[in-house]
């Protein structure tokens, strides 16, 4: 992470100390995705809900996939059974089919978004940090900027690492976006928000 | 003439000039108002203030010098394309002898050598300041317009022979049929430019990207299905969001605020929608009401109208630049918009509805700006129908009226054109871009451009607003208002047509229904 906010070593130093309110740029980023994620609305607790996650995951081998990795180990015998909707299964099992579903549902959303954005791209809205509550001479000249990322390279590792939860490749992908932005990037490391359309 | 004789000639006449009588300072506001410009913009091309402007406007002062003759050249300019209205109002026409555009003799700003070129159709050097304001045609040396086959209009559509920036178009915008395709004989010379002429550029400039996306749009959709009108259609409604997003964009270029596009609601709680599916808290004053009084009364006949392009008109409202900040007081800054919780005043007037619509709960509530405006406008002394609201909280942020201006400009003026060429394929079209652009403007997946809902809030609210001010209308004019509903019904007994316009202009109200209500 770029870093003149301060490094925290020290009580006077770091982000925050007179009083700016903000999130580390690759956690805005993050959040801004994930809130761009869409699926099923229904809960997974209704029969609607579990019916359609079921009929998502078991359509391809990378439903079933994800279902091993968020650790549903039944039989295939017992999935058939809770998509004929003759058996129901136990609450701790629900919880793992809603988090196989989103795990797979942001690794397809994943997937088009980077095909899109490799070759459009997406202008990336970046709001500077809260300094309301900063007194007079130790507050930044910061506006709201606005930064174009476009092509495979940068694209494929934010949504690798979305997809991964890896924090500190996003950060490092927040870092390469704020260079961009000319010799002030360094105050975009912290944001108030970013936004963006996928 | 010698050329000192032609010099003493051109100060004469630029004295001329200046001795040109204006309009009345209503006319001038008028005319400004009719050509869309902005009062700045006006100043800026004279080179005065915009207070200046508006002083010349009420009339409290006279331009001037240079700057009258400037300033008469634009008003004979914008009144020879917007002749004032039939009704012999009273401000007199100016006189088309009489306006600065005539004097024979070459301008002052014209150089030598272009006053004595052989070449030019004929010794009328007069220069159309209407010309000079919008879209060029293009020439050739000699000055004669340049034309081409006929190719649809990047304006309207329709076969035009002139081009201008080498697009066809018809000449200086005037996009009427049966326009000739051929240079007039009388065509103007092609101006030399003057200091005066490039200044207003920038705002031109600009306006030329965006000016006739519309129709280059639906020019483009019924070429590629063949003319197929519904195909053409379902292709255009098709995209209208980004269509609308783009045409938005485009009429950003060059304005004065610079807006933004997405609004953090994990930053402003009461806009954070507290499950998928539910409403978040702002209450936008949605009317749906019914005179029960009129209801029980005699047997009468009710005329129900329609407002037209209510949302289309509600672009036009103080909407908020940037991020929205806490305030916890209850001061009320006419400069900033916003979200408001408010308690609000009692109603007490059971022939008229109230402008909060049907709320049910009692306690303060989260309103946007255009219901608070219209909240204290109608307890001020002009109306004195309620107590003020008493403000507690707000989440503001500095506004401007003129944020989606040109953006509303560019859909009504194609509106407008669609109606009269009974143009249903746009007309549906700019329908499909504002109304998908107010109700996805908020946090919807079917449009990711732009994420503000609070303006979606304040547009909505705007258009109940603006439908409450009609009912308010009807009501001053002795008509019985019977049911105010939606966006956009208004529902009357009485003479609606002595308030009313019958017509599907945006000022207009569309007829919608008569039925008999009463006698029981």
């Amino acid at each position: 992470m770029a870093g003149r906010w301060g490094t925290g070593a020290t009580p006077d130093s770091g982000f925050g100390v007179f009083g700016a309110r903000g999130v580390e740029g690759w956690r805005a980023l993050g959040r801004e995705m994930d809130r761009q994620v869409t699926g099923i609305k229904s809960p997974v607790g209704t029969r609607r809900g579990l019916a359609a996650r079921l009929r998502y995951l078991t359509r391809s081998a990378a439903g079933r996939e994800a279902m091993r990795r968020a650790g549903i180990t039944v039989r295939q015998r017992t999935i058939d059974a809770w998509v004929a909707g003759t058996q129901r299964p136990r609450r701790a099992n629900l919880e793992r089919i809603d988090a196989a579903y989103w795990d797979l549902r942001r690794r397809n959303l994943g997937v088009e978004w980077a095909r899109r954005l490799a070759v459009r791209g997406t202008r990336i809205e970046i709001h500077p940090v809260d300094q309301t509550d900063v007194r007079t001479g130790r507050d930044r000249d910061l506006v709201v900027r606005r930064v174009t990322v476009r092509g495979h390279r940068i694209w494929d590792d934010i949504i690798a690492a979305w997809i991964a939860g890896d924090h500190e490749m996003l950060d490092i992908v927040w870092d390469e976006i704020i260079t961009d932005l000319g010799s002030d990037y360094d105050s975009y490391s912290y944001v108030s928000s970013v936004g963006f359309g996928l | 003439m010698t050329e000192d004789q032609d010099a003493l000639f051109s100060s004469v006449d630029a004295l001329l000039r200046q001795a040109d009588p204006l309009p009345a300072p209503e006319e001038r506001l008028r005319l400004r108002e009719a050509g869309g410009l902005a009062r700045t913009a006006v100043a800026a091309a004279l080179g005065v203030s915009a207070q200046t402007v508006a002083a010349w406007e009420s009339g409290a002062r006279d331009p001037q010098g240079e700057r009258r003759a400037g300033y008469a050249r634009l008003l004979a300019g914008l009144a020879e394309r917007y002749p004032p209205p039939p009704p012999p109002s009273s401000t007199p026409a100016p006189d088309p002898e009489h306006t600065p555009a005539t004097p024979a003799a070459p301008t002052a700003g014209v150089p030598e050598q272009q006053q004595h070129s052989p070449a030019g159709p004929a010794p009328d050097d007069r220069r159309d300041p209407a010309r000079t304001m919008a879209y060029e045609p293009d020439r050739d040396r000699s000055g004669r317009l340049v034309t081409g086959p006929p190719e649809p209009c990047v304006l309207c559509g329709q076969p035009a022979g002139h081009r201008a920036a080498g697009r066809p178009q018809h000449c200086n915008a005037t996009c009427a049929p049966g326009l000739p395709l051929h240079p007039a004989p009388a065509a103007p010379r092609s101006p030399a430019p003057s200091p005066s002429d490039a200044r207003p550029a920038r705002p031109a400039a600009a306006r030329e990207e965006t000016a006739g996306a519309i129709a280059r749009n639906v020019a483009a959709a019924l070429e590629d299905n063949g003319g197929d009108v519904d195909a053409a259609l379902t292709a255009l409604v098709k995209r209208a969001i980004p269509d609308a997003m783009a045409l938005l964009n485009s009429t950003r270029v060059g304005s004065t605020y610079d807006f933004t596009n997405y609004l953090s609601t994990d930053d402003v709680p009461i806009l954070k929608k507290p499950g998928r599916n539910d409403p978040d808290l702002i209450w936008e004053g949605r009317p749906k009401w019914r005179n029960t009084g009129a209801e029980r009364g005699p047997a009468r006949t009710v005329t129900a109208l329609d407002a037209n392009g209510a949302y289309l008109s509600a672009l036009k409202t103080h909407l908020p630049i940037g991020t929205l900040r806490h305030a916890a007081t209850g001061e009320y800054d006419r400069k900033r918009s916003g979200l408001y919780l408010i308690t609000p005043p009692a109603w007490e007037h059971d022939d008229l509805p109230s402008p909060l619509g049907n709320r049910e709960e009692p306690g303060p509530l989260w309103v946007t700006d255009p219901t608070l405006r219209l909240l204290i406008r109608l307890s001020g002394p002009r109306y004195g129908l309620c107590d003020p609201p008493v403000i507690h909280e707000s989440w503001t942020s500095g506004s401007s009226e003129g944020l989606l201006e040109r953006f509303r400009r560019e859909m009504a003026t194609a509106r407008d054109a669609a109606i009269e060429a009974g143009d249903t394929v746009t007309l549906e079209y700019v329908k499909a871009m504002y109304a998908k652009f107010v109700s996805t403007i908020g946090e919807s997946s079917a449009n990711r451009e732009m994420r503000r809902p609070d303006w979606m809030h304040i547009i909505r609210s705007q258009a109940f607003a603006n439908l409450w001010l009609k009912a308010w209308k009807a009501y001053g004019a002795g008509l019985t208002v019977v049911r105010v509903t939606g966006t956009d019904e208004l529902h009357l007994i009485g003479d609606w047509r002595g308030v009313f316009t019958e017509g599907r202009r945006l000022t207009d109200m569309k007829l919608k229904d008569e039925y008999r209500i009463g006698g029981r």
